[in-house]
């Protein structure tokens, strides 16, 4: 038998490219970040990424080697496949099958709190037109089971849902009852204070196996000062809800978020710290977004995407050093983001998806039985703005899906057809996010270069490869590990 | 707030190159895209007085070569991208018919 | 080392036939006919049974004194020598070149179905190397072959050649295996490019209980993987096929033999492994088999383990790590990192193994897969060294 040698092998090296797309690395300009269609990546030498484009690569480079493995340029086409190209692309936009999994139900506007972020433009405890009557639960239910995923997540919100316990009671038998015949997979959070909670309400709780979304803004002193509430004793009231959430519920099914105000973002360490003393581990240092109150309120409580990216440094920095001291403590945002870069798979965020997760990945069922495609639309319509309505409750989802507040989406909503998004090498994945563009600037399609979007999700990809490249192996192998971490988990949680 | 004055040589740089490269900088500057007999000619004037401007020209540049590029990679794979989302698409998504209720 | 095949005395064979060597727990359970079952007369219960068991319709006798097999009934003696038949093996007859070959052996570590010579690539390190014959003749004999496998055998290779070749016969074979012994592991090794266009994975979904593909993968791009299996276009209808089987619900693990070039780019490997197939249950990393092709290519394929333990402490970190169990196979212990030694499992089939002299003094070696039986210097490990000492006790 007669072997041939390696050369025999290479087959016709005229290679040409694939989609892709590049960025230079803002901490060194002669190296290129280069993407693929399905968001798989390396890092490159600009002048040698620019002879691979004017197709003067050799075969017999590493280089080679290593942009046809990444899918970044093919060779000859009778050797080579393609299939896993596509394969990775289907596994990315893995959220795309089965419809909406996310469903938040509103179950009333009313709340104890005025907080002056607040997005949910929040009624008096005692305003009970405000709450979700028994018809709009019951079409609720029923639209919940036209949609087709084998996953439901329902997540109750108000206001304070537990203002109005017995309509999440009744959601639950109801949603419980219909899933016999059913047999979805069901997920129920409700995203609460926690305050004044009682031991019906959590026997409830633990009897359907509910998890507890709240929001816990940092030590006493700053929760208070973002949360007041007329006995000025929120941070206590939280505390105590927690603890016996944890107690009859199990540590696991408490979680937490902190929503940063301009106070909040000279304070990093101590939100940090506040965290780990209440044994978390996990923490959402998520930023202000211009809806509800907080729009109203910007001027002091706001601040630029700049000032948030400054304040993710330290704050990233001070939970690496806490991950090195042994305890274990992940940035929920960061460890998605950080599972975009690291691995080939799709997460369970809506609001981080091309096309957009508005409508195709989660739908709210509000209070007075209107629809919108996420948690924004609706802030907008209680603003007085409808452009992003789907409907009513008692319409169709074929009706919903085909409305113009759905077609206003969609006609944003793919972040690959976006100028500037189209040809920024974080786009495979990255997300669209139309309705925050629209509220943002006025404009759903939305200007790049002045897009908090847009800076917030590069200065973030941005500071995260960094730290993949430079950091320590010890420092690389915690970020990785909250990567993999993710990729045995769903959803995403809001808090009130 | 002094304009920064930038030519681009128009036998390297198309229109379209020097206007995706300068869109970048509409955030932090007032842009205008001139054209000379030879060049193109980018003048940046800055919304803010604190603005850092020292790199802003070498940065400038370093867009348009990367627009170039772009295009280049544009021309080449603009088809077969249509093709490939198309394709793995379709095998992706199951027919939503008789779905639900 | 022990030989499958040997010459043996035999008479009154009418034909070629595939036998049970049976004892009195066979003839008790009553699963297998005596018309297809050998009696074991050397076997002290079988004798203490008296001379009435003789009379059932067995197709022979094995025994060390042919006068005590009966009168005219075909019987088998084997001559003294390496070559040695137990009760539950099943043995292959051939009279008229007096030879005998184990078909199947009871608590054997590696029982193969073997399918074909023929294949359709041609592996620079192949063990097996291929013929082209038609062979097709032996599935009705692996059907025969599996009616006599104790039921209680964990588990069955299915090897060759490449036994796609064998079409539909596989399936048939497959089904077969599903049909009489069901709680049988089968694992497949193949190359898996039928699949890539030819063959529908889908005939085998839903097919066996306990079914599993070994295929190998020797590069992140075709210029390798090509060039390992000396086969253009093998790359592109392996990974083809992966995604194919994978469709088909079917159970796949990747084989890499850890030969240089492949050494070369084995952690690109593992990374395209988990980018593009994260739905692989198991990477096998095997050492090479130095017999058949791979003998005639030592310089391109050579590389000492002590070598690559630097890349392969890298690659079962990343694997693992990501929820893909990782095994190394035919790699002895000495010569890995001890971290990496709980992912090594005595591999090598037990008739084809041998330690070395150095061993005798070794700690860890009823633990160690040790040496291929045809090993020779230069195929090993410059640091083969007993290990001495206290262990840790977990292990």
């Amino acid at each position: 038998m007669k072997f041939a040698a390696r050369q025999t092998f290479v087959g016709n090296t005229d290679y040409r490219l694939l989609p892709l797309r590049f960025r230079r690395l803002p901490w060194d300009q002669d190296r290129v970040l280069i993407t693929s269609m399905s968001g798989d990546w390396l890092i490159a030498q600009r002048n040698d990424f620019e002879r691979a484009v004017s197709g003067q690569l050799d075969s017999g480079e590493s280089l080679f080697a290593d942009m046809e493995s990444r899918f970044l340029i093919t060779a000859d086409p009778g050797r080579s496949t393609l299939a896993p190209l596509l394969s990775q692309y289907r596994t990315r936009k893995d959220y795309l099958a089965e419809g909406p999994k996310l469903h938040i139900f509103v179950v009333s506007l009313r709340c104890h709190h005025t907080c002056a972020y607040c997005q949910v433009s929040r009624q008096a405890v005692g305003q009970t037109t405000f709450d979700m009557t028994e018809s709009t639960a019951r079409h609720a239910v029923d639209r919940l089971f036209d949609w087709p995923a084998k996953t439901l997540t329902i997540e109750f919100q108000g206001g304070e849902p537990l203002l109005r316990f017995d309509r999440v009671q009744q959601l639950t038998e109801l949603i419980e009852r219909r899933n016999r015949t059913e047999k979805r997979a069901l997920r129920f959070v409700i995203a609460s204070t926690l305050h004044d909670l009682t031991d019906e309400q959590l026997s409830f709780m633990r009897e359907h196996g509910f998890e507890l979304s709240t929001s816990l803004d940092g030590p006493e002193w700053l929760h208070n000062l973002n949360r007041p509430r007329p006995e000025r004793d929120s941070y206590r009231r939280t505390l105590e809800g927690i603890e016996r959430g944890r107690r009859v519920l199990g540590d696991g099914a408490v979680s937490a978020l902190t929503t940063l105000t301009r106070r909040s973002l000279e304070v990093p360490k101590e939100i940090i710290d506040e965290y780990r003393k209440l044994g978390f581990h996990s923490i959402s240092l998520r930023p202000l977004s211009p809806y509800g109150f907080a729009r109203k309120t910007d001027a002091r409580h706001g601040y630029t995407m700049g000032e948030f990216l400054k304040f993710y440094e330290t704050a990233l920095d001070h939970l690496l050093q806490i991950n090195r001291e042994g305890y274990f403590l992940e940035e929920t945002y960061t460890r998605m983001l950080l599972s975009l870069l690291l691995t080939p798979f799709s997460h369970g965020y809506v609001d981080l998806r091309s096309p957009t997760g508005a409508g195709l990945g989660a739908v709210v069922y509000d209070y007075d039985g209107r629809v919108y495609p996420s948690d924004e639309a609706r802030m907008l319509a209680a603003m007085g703005d409808h452009s992003f309505a789907l409907g009513r409750v008692d319409e169709s989802i074929e009706t919903w899906m085909s409305s113009p507040g759905m077609q206003r989406v969609l006609d944003a909503g793919v972040a690959e057809a976006l100028p500037t998004c189209a040809d920024c090498a974080y786009v495979p994945l990255c997300g669209a996010d139309p309705i925050d563009h629209y509220a943002r600037q006025g404009d759903s399609i939305g200007h790049r270069p002045t897009s908090d979007f847009c800076r917030k999700q590069m200065g973030l990809f941005d500071a995260l490869l960094r730290r993949w490249e430079q950091e320590s192996s010890l420092d690389r192998e915690i970020l990785e590990g909250w990567a993999l971490r993710a990729t045995r988990r769903e959803g995403v949680l809001e808090a009130a | 707030m002094s304009t920064i004055e930038v030519r681009l040589d128009a036998g390297v740089f198309s229109a379209d190159i020097v206007t995706k490269a300068a869109h970048r900088y509409t955030d932090a500057y007032f842009v205008e895209i001139k054209s000379g007999t030879a060049d193109f000619i980018v003048e940046l004037t800055p919304k803010h007085v604190e603005l850092d401007t020292s790199q802003v020209a070498k940065q400038l540049r370093n867009d348009a070569l990367d627009e170039k590029l772009r295009a280049v990679v544009r021309s080449e794979t603009q088809d077969i991208h249509a093709v490939l989302v198309e394709a793995a698409l379709r095998q992706a998504l199951p027919s939503k018919s008789g779905q639900g209720r | 080392m022990q030989p499958l095949e040997a010459k043996v005395h035999c008479e009154q064979w009418p034909a070629s036939p595939l036998l049970k060597v049976a004892g009195l727990a066979e003839f008790a359970a009553g699963i297998f006919p005596p018309e297809r079952m050998l009696l074991d007369l050397r076997d002290a219960q079988v004798r203490s049974a008296g001379s009435a068991i003789c009379r059932l319709p067995w197709a022979g006798f094995l025994t060390d004194v042919p006068e005590h097999a009966p009168l005219d009934r075909p019987w088998i003696a084997v001559p003294p020598g390496a070559f040695k038949i137990g009760i539950g093996d099943v043995v292959e007859l051939r009279p008229h070149t007096s030879k005998a070959a184990l078909r199947y052996r009871r608590g054997s570590n590696n029982n193969i179905l073997f399918t074909t010579e023929r294949c359709n690539s041609y592996c620079l390190m192949c063990s097996q190397p291929p013929r082209e014959v038609d062979d097709g003749w032996r599935v009705s004999h692996l059907c025969d072959l599996i009616e006599l496998i104790d039921k209680n055998a964990p588990s069955l290779t299915v090897t060759g050649g490449e036994p796609t070749l064998l079409k539909e016969n596989l399936r048939r074979i497959v089904l077969h295996c599903a049909d009489v012994l069901p709680q049988t592991h089968l694992h497949v090794l193949s190359n898996g490019r039928a699949f890539g266009g030819g063959i529908p994975a889908h005939m085998f979904e839903g097919l066996h209980p306990f079914l599993t593909w070994g295929i190998p993968l020797y590069g992140d791009h075709y210029g390798l993987h090509d060039y390992v299996v000396q086969s253009a276009g093998a790359f592109s209808q392996t990974i083809r096929g992966l995604y194919a089987l994978e469709a088909a619900k079917q159970q796949i693990e990747i084989r890499v033999v850890l030969v240089k070039p492949v050494v070369e780019r084995l952690t690109e490997l593992a990374r395209f492994i988990y980018r593009n197939l994260p739905f692989v249950k198991h990477v096998a990393l095997m050492g090479t088999e130095p017999i058949g092709f791979a003998r005639a290519h030592y310089d391109d394929l050579w590389v000492d383990p002590t070598d690559m333990a630097p890349v392969l402490t890298k690659t079962v970190d990343f694997l693992s790590k990501r929820s893909m169990r990782v095994s190394l196979y035919n790699l002895p212990l000495c010569v890995l990192p001890e971290h990496l030694w709980s992912y090594s499992s005595k591999s090598i089939s037990d008739w084809k193994q041998q330690y070395l002299p150095a061993c005798e003094q070794c700690a860890i070696k009823e633990r160690c897969g040790g040496f291929f039986a045809w090993a020779t210097d230069k195929w090993t490990s410059r640091t083969i060294k007993p290990v001495r000492g206290a262990l840790c006790a977990k292990h």
